[in-house]
This record gives structure tokens, C-alpha cells and sequence, in this order.
């Protein structure tokens, strides 16, 4: 008897575990690994095209905070190239409009916009204080309304 | 977003946040969408090649008709229009310009 798995369909990469957020229900750890132990931009490209030969199809950029990434714009374009559909799970709150335009260009397909609460002085208050997640991450995907899922 | 209701004169192409290509893997045309993946029939792959943001509705039904001359142009139309209405009511498909 011959035993078949089907291949896998997502990968979550969880591309770093900075995060300028401490919201407590978070399920990582605030420094699982440090920077420095992260895996480079060339590793990551390797993994994608590991993934991508095992016939994953879409990728979940995450974190941590995968914004944090300076090379995140790249690695995109790596899934890209290799036919991965790619999402962005994030905070909203590195970056804005100039990097959301950049990952589009380079075939990012999908945002997932993380929101504590739709009060600002509650949701800052569950992410740590001051930390304004709420407004600066609608600010930064107003120029993305067109993209935004319905079915969910 | 107000629902846009084809005709034989509507272009269509695909969303910017989808994705049908074939995929070696599973040796099969694929759609992806956002934490989804659609498997498209045979039939409705050979429409969705035709769907090319320059073809109309229109005239992807006569290239299909006469493609199968055992079903009527009528026939073929129905079933061609409430496919990419359907796909279109998902977000999949849409008339607007690439920005």
C-alpha cells in the first residue's frame, strides 16, 4: 500500500519576532529569537523555493512585526518569482504607503491589517501605551481599499 | 462597491489580488485567492484562458462556439455568462483598468 500526503498549500513564515507591539494575548514570546539569529535574506530565498518545489502556493509573510524586516520588499519579490501568492500579516505600524506601494509593485496580493480594538485609546491600550496602532495602520492602507477581501 | 452586471460588450480580467496559473505540482489550472485556492473545472479553465482584460464577454463566447458546434452560441453564452458572474460577484473578475 502506497501512503500519499497531499502537498502542503501555505506556509507561514515567521520572518522575524521584533515587534514595536506588547500586546499581552500575543502567542509569541517578545524575544523568541534575536535579530541576529534570524534567517538572512538568501536563507529565506532558499526556503521559498524549497516551499514552492514542495508545492506550497501561498506564503504568510509574518512575525514578530514583518515589517521590521529591511529586506521584506525582497523577499516578496522572491515569492513572487517563484509563483507563491503572498500576504502580509501585519500591524500597520512600520511603514506606510511608500512600502505598501513597493510590496504591490512586487506582487504582494493580500494585506491582513491587525486591530486591537476600533477604539484608539483602547486599542493602545492592549498594545502597549502610545503606541497609536490603531490610526497609523488605517492611515497606511487607505490607498489599498480596492484590495480589500469582502468574503471575510 | 456598487455590482457590476456583465454583457456581451463587458472586458474582463482578473482582480489585482488573484492568481490563475497552472500549477506543475498538482498538474492542474489553479486559481488563488486571498486563504483560498479554487480548482476550476475543464470548462471553466478554457474560459478563464479566454479572460484576458482586451476579449469581451461577447467574444469570448463566439471563440467557444465555435470551438463545441454541439451546443447552440445561445447555450454556450448562458452558461460562459453566469460562470464570470458568479466570479465576478466574488471579486474575482472586474471591468476596471489596471491602475
Amino acid at each position: 500500500m502506497t501512503a500519499w500526503i497531499d502537498p502542503p498549500l501555505a506556509l507561514l513564515a515567521e520572518l522575524t519576532h521584533r515587534c514595536p507591539l506588547r500586546c499581552p494575548y500575543c502567542s509569541n514570546p517578545v524575544a523568541l529569537e534575536r535579530a541576529r539569529e534570524e534567517l538572512t535574506e538568501v536563507e529565506w530565498g532558499r526556503v521559498l523555493g524549497e516551499a514552492a518545489a514542495l508545492g506550497v502556493l501561498q506564503v504568510h509573510f509574518s512575525g514578530g512585526e514583518p515589517m521590521a524586516r529591511r529586506d521584506l520588499l525582497a523577499l516578496i519579490a522572491a515569492a513572487n518569482d517563484r509563483g507563491l501568492f503572498s500576504n502580509l500579516i501585519t500591524s500597520g505600524t512600520l511603514g506606510g504607503e511608500r512600502e505598501l506601494v513597493a510590496f504591490a509593485a512586487a506582487g504582494l496580493k493580500h494585506v491582513q491589517l491587525s486591530f486591537q480594538d476600533a477604539d484608539p485609546a483602547n486599542g493602545d491600550r492592549i498594545a502597549g501605551a502610545g503606541r497609536r496602532a490603531c490610526q497609523k495602520g488605517q492611515v497606511c492602507l487607505r490607498p489599498f481599499a480596492w484590495s480589500v477581501c469582502r468574503s471575510r | 462597491m456598487e455590482r457590476l452586471e456583465l454583457s456581451s460588450a463587458t472586458v474582463l480580467r482578473l482582480a489585482p489580488h488573484i492568481v490563475f496559473r497552472f500549477d506543475d505540482t498538482r498538474q492542474r489550472w489553479i486559481m488563488l485567492a486571498p486563504e483560498r485556492l479554487m480548482l476550476p473545472d475543464e470548462q471553466a479553465v478554457e474560459i478563464l484562458q479566454l479572460v484576458d482584460g482586451k476579449t469581451s464577454v461577447g467574444a469570448i463566447i463566439d471563440t467557444l462556439a465555435q470551438r463545441y458546434t454541439q451546443a447552440t452560441r445561445e447555450e454556450i453564452g448562458g452558461d460562459v455568462t453566469a460562470m464570470l458572474q458568479e466570479l465576478a460577484d466574488k471579486g474575482c473578475l472586474t471591468n476596471d483598468r489596471m491602475d
